[in-house]
């Protein structure tokens, strides 16, 4: 999922003359021009932990449950936007004044990525397959139907240990650039 | 240090191109060649890659459709994939979609997260991929 230091920014708006770096297994993309010319300073960052397409099983626990809550909510089920087609997303809460100052949301925003590689460290039926052969990439997606978690293959939990030291370490770097993007303002 | 040029035939010139570098092999794709008299450019969506074992140049046949052309746009490396995001297009326009270029099936995928607001949250429903075939020669 892209994460924004702003909130309410879902999705990176059509942009050029952007960068894009890659910190071990997050993205981190910044600024760029976008249709009107203006330059941006925002920053997006994206878990590619494993693939962008695999998330793991923890993550699609989540989502179950928040389409299992969102069941409830009907009202808010018609609000979808696709990255690819480049429609921002309209969050209830854009326009919102009362936004948190970036440096709250820096943090809050490293507290997320930790959360979320912990879940990765402790998730031991993740999707290993990383080939790239196409037969699996695609997920499928049902609004009506919890997806279906599956059960992937665990034969490598070694990898854990190792995984849970490059992503404590890799978390120590992504405090540092944030600490840097945030005082750089 | 200092550098050194080489003499192999790779891709035309160009610019607003992403280069990638992945296991001894640069990828190049997309750019713009310099504007015309008229001032418009012409925009790419070739894939070359260079080789420093062999010190080659190649252009990549692709199994799959590639993007619609463009320069300005900004990549990353993920596991066996090439991340592309964004550019300009031959009008000037802003693109936002997101492109994967898996080098090992060599196929482009476009991305798509899906998403959707609970209580104001907002939630990934779903991730896709597509591959559209390669016209037929």
């Amino acid at each position: 999922m892209w994460r924004s230091l702003d909130k309410l920014k879902a999705v990176p708006a059509p942009r050029y003359n952007h960068t894009i770096v890659v910190i071990k297994s997050t993205f981190f993309l910044f600024g760029g021009s976008t249709n009107s010319g203006t330059l941006t300073d925002e920053v997006f960052l994206i878990d590619a932990s494993m693939s962008l397409l695999f998330p793991t099983k923890n993550s699609l626990q989540k989502i179950d449950k928040a389409i299992t809550e969102g069941a409830s909510h009907p009202e808010s089920t018609d609000d979808i936007a696709t990255a690819a087609s480049g429609a921002a997303a309209t969050s209830p809460a854009a326009g919102n004044p009362q936004s948190p100052p970036l440096e709250a949301t820096a943090s809050a925003t490293v507290k997320e990525i930790k959360s979320h590689f912990e879940a990765v460290q402790s998730d031991h039926h993740h999707h290993s397959d990383t080939s790239g052969q196409g037969k699996s990439l695609v997920r499928p997606h049902n609004k009506a139907e919890p997806l279906n978690v599956g059960t992937g293959n665990s034969d490598d939990h070694s990898h854990f240990s190792a995984k849970k030291a490059q992503l404590e370490k890799e978390l120590e770097q992504l405090k540092a650039s944030l600490a840097a993007e945030t005082s750089a303002r | 240090m200092s550098w050194s040029s080489i003499s192999a035939r790779g891709p035309q010139a160009r610019f607003g191109h992403i280069v990638a570098f992945f296991e001894g092999v640069v990828y190049v794709i997309g750019g713009a060649t310099a504007a015309g008299t008229d001032g418009v450019v012409s925009v790419l969506n070739d894939i070359w890659l260079y080789r420093f074992k062999t010190a080659s140049w190649e252009r990549v046949n692709p199994a799959s459709a590639l993007p619609p052309a463009r320069y300005g746009h900004a990549s990353g490396i993920a596991g066996y994939d090439i991340v592309i995001h964004g550019g300009r297009d031959a009008q000037g326009s802003a693109l936002g979609d997101i492109w994967l270029y898996s080098t090992k099936s060599k196929i482009f995928f476009l991305l798509q997260f899906i998403y959707r607001f609970v209580d104001s949250k907002r939630v990934e429903v779903a991730r896709q991929a597509q591959s559209r075939p390669r016209a037929s020669l």
